[in-house]
């Protein structure tokens, strides 16, 4: 069990790594970064000066390598806008981001659970419809599309939370639903799916015609039957998340990463970029690993599948 | 996008035991149902309108500056321009329609692209367990790791904006989930027993990959395809938002809901009408999609 | 996209400003009069105080370092914190703000008296010694500041006393106080040495550095010792709160929702909402212009009849009443009416599309144009858009190409080097108090940025330049806009405009022609 776990450190620290090479190389690639800092009106004297000062004059190797082993120190280098610590200026905000991620995702199963499971036993139609519509729209409707209308319909018509910013729970609400919306839909979709399958499966039949004791039963394979993919879902809505943050937050003037990436993109400031796809790519890998910990926990059959190979 | 490559994760194994009973349950056409029927309809009126529309259309980039952000007909507007106009006096339904084409083209290259790189890369992870198979895993798991955003915003340096580069950064996410899917289901499926069977008997492996694996998983696939149809289009309209997206000249119905957000406030038309044009092939796909999600009636009856 | 993203990269509006022109005739007489002196003092407006408010900006700041600021955003909150020694008016006038005396003794050197008995929000003394410490700053290669350059023609600083001393200069420059207005924040030397003061600013400002919420906020209190007659007006909040708020149509929903009471860059589309919504829109010009930029080095751009068709094809009248809410006037050349140099009797280009083919004619285009135009994602894509249709309806067949701001403003892609690189750019510049910088980089043969080169230009450019008459300047300034309207370097646009929204309830608030969203008010 220590080794399996030890194995699974170092394959994940390696996931990691590679994924921030690939963005070091990508970022460094596409074109020289000094060109963003520096603005027209500079004489080429001081484009040199800035060029050495963020270590841009050594070869991409070089550059690479002392960043490697920096970031293996835990450290990230300086902001090239802000002259902070690039990894504090990630970590500081990541907290909102969090909260922000996790709420959408807990909107996102209060929706789909519920009603994927009502839906999925295709008993009530009303039901059916109305997953249906929940599933078009979220899938439809772009995050910054509805972000606004929440914002025009809850803030400025109605004046029951505020427009933007942060300020207590109640200003979480409205960002967390425009980006809870599609993955609510996606999961929505899934659950409805896998309870649909179980309610033709033989052992279900035969659990509805034994009469009461028999609907526990019903009861608990289709709960688990709707909790599975939820929590494989768990483990790969991470990215979206993110993604979806970017936008959500700048909608919302919601002070998270997403935020502060798309700000460090627009002007290269690669050590702030760095530090986002370290943290991001950490929090993914966790967030995949722990789902996968769950499911097996939650599935016997996953759990002898893991250990015959099947799954891994 | 990232969602569906969960979409079988524990259906997998539901998938095993279902192909061994009925050995090949294949989509049947005559399980659909007026739903199903309903998206069918949806999406080859998109088709057509993709196709012919633009010839039918006035010029969608025909600007009339003083008849700006005219509202759709039943909403004060006129009949010269039934659906209204955008901040440049632009005709709606003339865009609507053109971008009806580019919008599609994009979610279809995206997808087809998608599912034949995953689906291959599937098969080829779940019937080479091993080496080949962990170094595919791995490339999965960086890509993962790696925020969209990021490969975004990298590409659009690295490559002119415009079609191309949507395409890139949308494959380079469209692609994993069929990996994941299509590995697991062959992984499960070659242990399957009528494949097996035909193993047994000598059976080459191209032959078991065609006559077994494929028409065991096209169900699966068509399933992530219809969903993935549907999410490229809403993935472009946020790469639109950040300024990511297609050029400047590009008509897609993701980029006008983009650019007629601003004028939410005093025109809703602008950003409405692309916004329902969306959620209609949005629909189309879904429903296409849960048709072929309740294939296998063997299993059920 | 656009508003949503952060302004940053466009922003850096080098200024400098021929304040010269204020300066009466001349060399040297100086001291300028305190402006608005009696009009209005703290006093008058205390009544309207409020007890907080909140403004919401564009972007965040990157630094509240002023020497490293170069967004409006970041110059409202360090203007709000710091002083420098000089300000503009809304009409380009030069005024003095923590200097008693600006002087020019020759051509080459500046006496500066300071006020007296100014402290810092610290106790610190406003000596000599402050003002010294921060052109160090700013010039020191550590600090490694976009502008240094453009201090670089101080040789040294001689303390002549406490309050008191002088600039030499190693040429001419007569530009030099725009550089110190926009730039030269003056620092608290001892503070500033051991804390910082990019994070946690000390200045002697109207308002005091409270707290900074890292992507949210920037919460500042009212100085109550800030000096009484300031050119920069009287306080009007107790408190005041900037928020950072990407999104346009978000800023404008927080106003209507009470979530702010002063928003920044409204959408033109969108003042109609605010009114109906009971609040205020307030539309005050901007010392900055929109153009085109068109080369004049390569073909087919060499014929100015070229360039002239180009300028006569574009209805800009038009183009502003759809588009700009009629805001903004079109332009003759690069001087808007707070620009030294500016000549009011400089017709702009009519719109003539008939004409504008007929000189495409002559000039042996005949059958059109295929022409690229890039505009930053930061700029307005419909302005664009308009303008390449108004072109194509004369022959010339634009493709508008929107770009990444760190790609628009790569050096080659300005000079024209880069493969991709469009020969027509769409360029906002502010301020432009003093065209000097702009005409330099761009429009001169030596500029980094240059795609032009006129020997006549050249030679108005280099007077304009180091000529030490204000009145002489401004002349030069005059003949240099007829020469570059006549021999068009630009399709001109029009004067810049930025648009706020303002509670119905806040105090009375003084927007600036240089775009700081100061909590302050000038009185009528």
């Amino acid at each position: 069990m220590a080794r399996a776990l030890a194995t699974r450190l170092i394959y994940t620290m390696l996931v990691v790594l590679t994924a921030m090479s690939v963005v070091f190389l990508l970022l460094h690639l596409s074109g020289d970064p000094a060109d963003a800092l520096i603005p027209p009106g500079s004489n080429p004297d001081d484009v040199a000066a800035l060029r050495a000062k963020f270590g841009l004059d050594k070869s991409l190797p070089e550059q690479y390598l002392d960043y490697m082993r920096n970031a293996a120190r835990g450290d990230f280098g300086d902001s090239w806008r802000s002259g902070q610590p690039a990894m504090h200026l990630v970590l500081e905000r990541l907290g909102a981001t969090l909260l922000l991620a996790m709420t959408a995702f807990l909107i996102a199963l209060a929706v789909a659970l519920p009603l994927g499971v009502v839906a999925g036993t295709g008993r009530y139609r009303l039901a059916g419809w109305l997953a249906s519509g929940v599933g078009v729209l979220g899938q439809a409707l772009p995050a910054f599309w509805l972000g606004t209308v929440l914002i025009l319909f809850f803030s400025v018509r109605l004046g029951w939370m505020p427009s933007s910013g942060r300020e207590g729970f109640r200003s979480l609400l409205l960002p967390a639903v425009a980006l809870a919306a599609f993955p609510a839909a996606t999961l929505l979709r899934l659950v409805r799916v896998s309870v649909a399958d179980v309610m033709g499966a033989d052992y279900i039949r035969t659990a509805n015609a034994k009469g009461l004791p028999g609907r526990l039963v019903l009861w608990r394979h289709i709960a688990r039957n709707a909790m599975l993919p939820a929590i494989a879902y768990a483990g790969v809505v991470g990215g979206f998340l993110v993604a979806g943050a970017v936008v959500v937050e700048s909608v919302f003037a919601w002070p998270g990463i997403g935020q502060l990436a798309l700000q460090s993109v627009a002007s290269r400031d690669l050590p702030v970029i760095q530090a986002f796809v370290a943290v991001v790519a950490v929090l993914i890998v966790l967030a995949n690993l722990l789902s996968e910990l769950v499911a097996l926990l939650a599935d016997p059959r996953l759990r002898e599948a893991s250990a015959s190979g099947a799954v891994r | 996008m990232m969602a569906s490559r969960m979409l079988t994760m524990p259906g997998a194994f539901r998938q095993s035991e279902a192909s061994q009973r009925v050995s090949r349950g294949r989509w049947n056409p005559r399980s659909a149902t007026p739903a199903a029927w309903l998206g069918v309809g949806i999406v080859i009126a998109l088709a057509l309108i993709a196709a012919i529309g633009p010839m039918l259309t006035g010029d969608p980039d025909k600007q009339v500056l003083r008849d700006r952000l005219l509202p759709p007909v039943f909403f004060g507007g006129t009949w010269d321009h039934p659906l209204g106009t955008d901040q440049l006096g632009r005709d709606l339904l003339a865009r609507a329609v053109v971008g009806c084409r580019l919008t599609l083209l994009l979610s279809l290259a995206v997808t087809v692209a998608s599912t034949v790189m995953g689906s291959l890369l599937g098969l080829i992870g779940g019937l080479r367990p091993g080496r080949i198979d962990g170094a595919l895993r791995f490339l999965v798991d960086v890509q993962i790791a790696l925020p969209v955003i990021v490969i975004a915003i990298a590409a659009s340096v690295l490559f002119a904006p415009g079609f191309v580069l949507v395409f890139l950064v949308l494959l380079s996410t469209g692609w994993i989930s069929y990996q994941r899917v299509v590995r697991l289901q062959t992984r499960s499926l070659s242990q399957a027993q009528f494949v097996e069977a035909s193993r047994s008997i000598g059976a080459g492996e191209g032959w078991i990959v065609r006559r077994h694996l494929l028409p065991n998983l096209a169900g699966t696939i068509a399933v992530l395809a219809t969903q993935q149809m549907a999410a490229v289009i809403l993935f472009e309209a946020a790469l639109s938002y950040l300024g990511l997206g297609m050029p400047a000249d590009a008509i897609t119905w993701g980029r006008m809901v983009a650019d007629g957000r601003e004028s939410m406030l005093n025109a809703w038309w602008v950003s409405v009408i692309p916004g329902l044009c969306i959620a209609l092939a949005v629909l189309g796909f879904n429903l296409i999609g849960e048709w072929f999600g309740t294939r296998r009636p063997g299993v059920a009856s | 996209m656009r508003e949503h993203r952060i302004r940053t990269i466009d922003d850096w509006n080098l200024t400098r400003r021929a304040l010269l022109a204020s300066l009466g005739v001349g060399l040297g007489t100086v001291a300028l009069p305190h402006p608005h002196a009696g009009a209005q003092s703290p006093e008058a407006t205390a009544g309207a105080r409020a007890e907080s408010l909140t403004i919401d900006l564009s972007s965040e700041p990157d630094t509240l370092d002023p020497a490293l600021t170069y967004t409006p955003a970041g110059w409202s909150v360090v203007h709000s914190v710091y002083d420098s020694l000089l300000q503009y008016d809304n009409d380009g006038n030069l005024e003095l703000l923590l200097a008693e005396s600006w002087e020019w003794t020759t051509p080459t050197t500046i006496q500066v008296k300071l006020r007296p008995d100014i402290t810092f929000h610290n106790g610190e003394p406003l000596t000599s010694n402050a003002v010294q410490f921060s052109l160090a700053h700013i010039t020191a290669e550590e600090t490694a500041s976009q502008v240094s350059a453009n201090f670089a023609v101080i040789e040294s600083f001689n303390e002549i006393d406490d309050l008191t001393f002088e600039l030499v200069l190693s040429q001419p420059a007569p530009w030099l106080p725009a550089q110190v207005a926009a730039w030269l924040a003056i620092l608290p030397p001892e503070y500033a040495t051991s804390n910082d003061f990019a994070r946690n600013p000390i200045g002697t400002g109207p308002y005091k550095f409270e707290e900074w919420r890292s992507g949210e906020s920037i919460a500042l209190s009212i100085n109550d010792d800030y000096f009484a007659g300031s050119p920069k007006g009287a306080q009007i909040a107790d408190a005041v709160t900037y928020r950072f708020v990407p999104d346009a149509t978000t800023r404008v929903a927080d106003l209507l929702s009470g979530s702010a009471q002063l928003v920044q860059g409204v959408p033109i589309d969108q003042t109609g909402s605010i009114e109906d919504g009971g609040q205020m829109v307030i539309a005050q010009p901007v010392s900055g212009t929109a153009f085109v930029r068109v080369p004049n080095t390569v073909e087919p751009f060499i014929d100015p009849q070229v360039r002239i068709a180009l300028n006569m094809a574009v209805d800009v009248e038009g183009i502003v009443e759809a588009l700009d809410g009629g805001y903004g006037t079109r332009q003759a050349n690069l001087f808007v009416p707070s620009s030294i140099g500016y000549d009011p009797d400089i017709a702009p280009y009519a719109y003539d599309p008939e004409m504008a083919r007929e000189l495409l004619e002559s000039a042996g285009y005949a059958d059109g144009l295929s022409l690229k135009m890039d505009v930053s994602a930061l700029e307005r894509l419909d302005i664009a858009q308009a303008i390449a249709a108004q072109l194509g309806e004369v022959g010339v067949d634009v493709a508008v190409t929107q770009k990444e701001p760190a790609l628009f403003n790569a050096p080659d892609q300005w000079t024209g080097v880069a493969e991709d690189a469009a020969e027509l750019r769409v360029i906002t510049w502010r301020p432009l108090f003093d065209p000097y910088t702009l005409l330099s980089l761009m429009f001169s043969n030596t500029g980094f940025l240059s795609r032009f080169d006129d020997p006549t230009i050249q030679g108005l450019i280099d007077a304009f330049s180091t000529e030490s008459d204000p009145e002489s300047r401004s002349a030069i300034g005059r003949e240099l806009g007829k020469e570059m309207h006549d021999n068009p370097a630009a399709i001109y646009l029009y004067d810049l405009t930025a648009i706020y929204g303002l509670a119905a309830d806040a105090p009375p608030w003084s927007p600036r022609a240089d775009e700081y969203v100061i909590a302050t008010y000038r009185g009528e």
